[in-house]
């Protein structure tokens, strides 16, 4: 039963991340900032309203947001929570994980390419160029947890990373973690990568490619990219905070606190900076690929 | 006088005098005091010299300090050349006050660094340790630099540039040698201070790992190599030599370079002994030094310049140094001969070369021609330099080289022979082509008469008299004290160095 | 901890190879030269001696505070800001650079250090920070840029001699560090002599010496 957990979790309270995301932004300006809740209300409004479908898409158009949420969804069964094992777990899932996002990713660019604008395609192109970068970080980076724990499965990979292993080889887990932070961010179109909240061709990657989805459509993408938060932050989460007490309250307790810190954050992080020139973020994820190497070097 | 007093007073009289120059108040003042602490510092150091030839090596400051054969050479040698270079510094200076072109600054600048320099190259040749070795060459580079740009202008400042970037990466690549040779030494059962003292090191070669130590070698070979102008690490040798005055040049072809290579011969017996005498050092600089000639046997063809063809030919004759030094045996002792020769012959040259020069406003090679009919001495002097520099007979140069030549057809390299042979046959038709219309050719351009002095003609002829006897008759007690110091290089009990000399036995 | 410092000053090094600014160049190398400050310090924790600390503290002041704010007085003084043009861009130089830290690494597990050496990492910091100095020399067109190649290539070699238990007399570090400050020193007046006669401290106008 315990297996089962996880997933459940993830698919409750993923939205939730979000919300805190928007909190922490509104208190840093001095706004009180939407409630908590209120992508799970937005959901809800989605979920209800009908969409519009322009004539030069094809069925790719409306393939993107259902083939990006069930793949989020089947991801989650391969999360372990910290030392109970995932749903599901052989060797090499790890990689099945990278792969399956980036498949999400081919199917939204496809989708984006797929109405013929030209603002969804600089948007599709930017973000291939920037996943050209970013994948290789997040691969290498868990390499090097697999390395460090000698197994390609999450599972147990989690499992043996505890705070022994972390007093033995800090340098090269913190590295590992710094990589996949900023893979975390450029994944999930963060400043300083992407501004999420902005509609101007200037700051947008992720935005524009579903500009032109609506309704349903719209929900699965919101829904799905909470998902994908939730995921790349479990694997995060999992890597920094090694509490491997084998009780599942203490485990879990632990799970979601630091994700609530990982949500917070991000939104300090969105806060304080300023998305980087486009020509910079490039540098940056090579920065980040570095990082993630030279954690896999060093053992 | 106790060892410890012989070698401050070494060390301090010329550094001294250059701290003392700065506050003279007319250029003639300030050269003359930092000369006159070089005139003094040679009576100590011939002391010195005479007591090791006859007693031994003596050691100073717990050993940090010590003088042995071949130190001893390299310093009689160095006091050849300062001598000459600061009597020719007091000609060539001379010149250029009446003429009004040496400021103030320029002759504090030259006279604040000149006997310091003198100092530094010393404490290279008298530490046991082999990192004050490495302070002292850091410090030659430092202290030299700034005489290279003494008359400041775009081509000087770029030579100084050039200088001070490559030299100070070869000292780091040395320093990184010494460190790891330091690391070599880990199961010496000595305290850190003993740890880097070549007697000490050379006495349990036995406990050195192999693997640090050869690379504390390369490091090393590389690192000084650079300072020593081996190719291909001698690009800031054409340029600095040719910019700097010729006074600088002088002892910059003619010791510093020597020094180079003598901290390179500290580190080959080491290397050797460690490594069961393998001649894997050896290779490494046979390979350097026959590459040296050739490379600059290729850029002689083509210079106008005729400083810049004596700076390649000053790495021609490292190469040739080095060669001998890896060819071993005969070739040591040759090789050892050899930096005498070369730095006589070369301080000649670039006396010659410089006094010319300010004659004739200009050191272009075709601007140059006519030289005896401008001044018998120096043309005589250029002439005469640059034929002993490729190998005429019957000068000693030719006998070292012939030595080295013989030392490789000995151990059957007949590559090492050809490689030898063709580089010293190019530089020799390429020298001849420049000297022979420079000194025998018609004048071409407008001339200033140089009078002939007293000073003017020792200064030509001291070099060439010791050349010419020394390339006719090897006295013995040169040849014994050159033995003992190719002994200390060359540990390897099979190679009788005194085979084979002309004028011993056979 | 010593693991720590020395990916540390890893870092850094490939931070310098990436960026192209002066301010940041000189910045960098600072944070490098405080880094391998407590580094000299933290490897000898166990036989603190005055010269050993002595050690530390001058490299320390040296490296992290002096020639930082020496260069910075040098960039005021020549008017130069950003590297005009390398010759080797951001990425390129980022990949050489890891390229280069890959080879140090396996460098420096055919060349054991002795013993009981406090990280198997020192010499391979090392040979990556001589490469990444020696790279900044010959990759950059800007005069202060090659002085900072310097700098980090005379880091490398710091590392080592201080990273073992096996180091070198005191006397022999104190005077590279002092050789280092002249060296620093020269080159600032160089480089003044070079801005004024050349107007600017590009070397890659330095070719008139050629052949």
């Amino acid at each position: 039963m315990a297996v089962f957990i996880h997933p459940l979790l993830a698919l409750v309270f993923a939205p939730l991340l979000r919300g805190i995301i928007n909190k922490t932004k509104a208190l840093f300006a001095g706004r009180r900032g939407p409630p908590l809740l209120q992508p799970y209300y937005d959901l809800a409004k989605l979920l209800r309203k009908g969409a519009v479908y322009s004539e030069t898409t094809s069925w790719l158009f409306r393939a993107g947001p259902l083939v990006g949420l069930s793949i989020c969804a089947l991801c989650l069964v391969f999360l372990p929570l910290g030392n109970f094992p995932a749903c599901i777990s052989f060797e090499g899932d790890l990689i099945l994980i990278v792969y399956l996002l980036g498949l999400m990713r081919f199917f939204t660019v496809l989708a984006a390419m797929d109405t013929g604008s030209a603002f969804e395609g600089m948007g599709a192109s930017r973000e291939m160029t920037f996943s050209a970068l970013a994948e290789p970080t997040l691969l290498f980076g868990l390499a090097a947890a697999a390395r460090k724990a000698g197994s390609f499965s999450l599972t147990p990979l989690m499992r043996e990373i505890t705070p022994e292993m972390w007093q033995s080889s800090a340098p090269s887990l913190a590295l590992v973690i710094a990589g996949l932070f900023l893979v975390f961010l450029a994944e999930n179109a963060r400043i300083p990568i992407d501004d999420p909240t902005t509609h101007l061709e200037l700051t947008m990657i992720h935005e524009v490619m579903i500009l032109d989805h609506g309704g349903v459509d719209l929900g699965f993408i919101e829904y799905a990219s909470s998902l994908k938060l939730w995921i790349l932050g479990s694997l995060i989460v999992g890597l920094a905070v090694p509490v491997r007490s084998g009780n599942l309250g203490i485990d879990l307790a632990s799970m979601l606190a630091a994700l609530i810190g990982l949500a917070v954050l991000i939104g300090i992080i969105e806060s304080t900076m300023a998305r980087f020139r486009m020509c910079k973020v490039p540098q940056l994820l090579v920065g980040a690929c570095v990082f993630t190497i030279i954690g896999f070097l060093i053992q | 006088m106790s060892n410890e007093m012989i070698f401050v007073s070494m060390l301090a009289i010329p550094i001294l005098a250059g701290i003392v120059s700065q506050f003279a108040s007319s250029q003639r003042a300030a050269v003359h005091i930092s000369l006159s602490g070089v005139f003094l510092a040679v009576p100590i150091c011939c002391h010195a010299i005479y007591n090791v030839f006859r007693h031994g090596r003596f050691f100073a400051f717990s050993d940090w300090i010590f003088i042995d054969e071949l130190s001893a050479w390299h310093l009689a040698v160095l006091l050849a050349v300062f001598t000459l270079s600061s009597l020719f510094a007091m000609v060539y200076f001379g010149e250029e006050l009446r003429e009004r072109k040496l400021s103030i600054q320029q002759a504090k600048t030259f006279a604040g660094l000149w006997s310091p320099a003198m100092a530094a190259m010393m404490l290279v040749l008298i530490s046991n340790n082999l990192g004050i070795m490495w302070v002292g060459m850091e410090a030659t580079t430092l202290l030299t630099s700034f005489l290279v740009c003494m008359r400041i202008t775009r081509d000087s400042l770029e030579a100084t540039w050039k200088y001070m970037l490559i030299c100070s990466v070869g000292i780091g690549f040395a320093f990184l040698g010494t460190m790891l040779m330091r690391l070599a030494a880990k199961d010496l059962p000595l305290d850190p201070n003993q740890a880097l003292l070549w007697t000490n090191l050379m006495a349990h070669t036995a406990f050195l790992s192999p693997a640090l130590v050869k690379a504390a070698f390369i490091f090393a070979l590389v690192g000084y190599g650079t300072k020593a102008g081996l190719a291909p690490m001698h690009s800031w040798l054409p340029d600095a030599h040719s910019k700097a005055p010729s006074p600088v040049s002088a002892i910059f072809s003619g010791f510093m370079l020597n020094t180079a290579l003598y901290c390179i011969m500290r580190y080959i017996p080491l290397t050797e002994e460690t490594l069961r005498h393998s001649g894997w050092a050896l290779r490494f600089l046979t390979g350097f030094g026959l590459f040296s000639i050739l490379m600059s046997a290729a850029f002689i063809l083509f210079q106008h310049d005729i400083k810049r063809f004596l700076a390649y030919c000053s790495v021609e004759h490292i190469g040739i140094i080095a060669l001998g030094l890896g060819l071993g045996g005969l070739g040591t002792f040759a090789a050892l001969f050899h930096t005498l020769n070369h730095s006589l012959s070369k301080s000649l040259a670039f006396f010659s070369a410089g006094r010319l020069g300010q004659s004739f406003g200009s050191h272009n090679i075709e601007k140059m021609s006519g030289s005896m009919q401008v001044s018998p001495i120096w043309g005589t002097g250029i002439a005469a330099s640059i034929l002993v520099l490729i190998g005429i007979v019957p000068f000693s140069l030719f006998i070292s080289e012939f030595q080295i030549l013989k030392a490789a057809v000995d151990s059957s390299r007949m590559l090492v022979v050809v490689g030898f042979l063709i580089g010293t046959g190019i530089v020799f038709i390429g020298a001849l082509r420049y000297v022979l219309p420079m000194a025998f050719g018609k004048i071409s351009a407008p001339f200033e008469p140089l009078p002939a002095r007293k000073l003017d003609a020792f200064l030509v002829a001291a070099p060439l008299l010791i050349l010419l006897v020394l390339g006719v008759w090897m006295p013995k007690p040169l040849q014994s004290a050159l033995s003992r110091a190719a002994a200390i290089i060359q540990t390897s009990p099979q190679a009788s160095v005194i085979q084979g000399i002309p004028g011993g036995k056979p | 901890m010593l693991d720590l410092l020395i990916i540390l000053v890893v870092l850094t090094n490939l931070r310098l190879l990436a960026t192209s600014r002066i301010e940041s160049l000189i910045s960098w190398t600072g944070v490098q030269g405080l880094l391998l400050g407590g580094f000299a310090l933290l490897s000898r924790w166990a036989h603190l001696a005055p010269d050993v600390v002595l050690v530390g503290i001058t490299a320390f002041t040296l490296k992290g505070i002096v020639f930082p704010v020496m260069l910075f007085k040098l960039t005021k003084a020549v008017h130069s800001k950003r590297e005009a043009d390398p010759y080797v861009g951001f990425i390129a130089s980022t990949i050489i650079g890891l390229l280069a830290f890959i080879a140090s690494l396996w460098l420096g597990e055919r060349l054991p250090l002795p013993g009981n050496d406090m990280s198997k990492l020192v010499l391979p910091a090392t040979l990556f920070s001589i490469f990444s100095g020696l790279f900044l020399i010959i990759s950059r067109r800007n005069a202060i840029s090659q002085v900072i190649g310097f700098l980090v290539m005379e880091n490398g070699t710091f590392m080592l001699g201080v990273g073992t238990l096996y180091y070198a007399p005191f006397l022999v570090e104190i005077g590279a560090l002092l050789d280092i400050l002249v060296a620093v020193l020269i080159w600032s007046v160089l480089i003044r002599f070079m801005n004024r006669a050349f107007h600017n401290i590009d070397t890659q106008k330095l070719t008139h010496l050629k052949g």
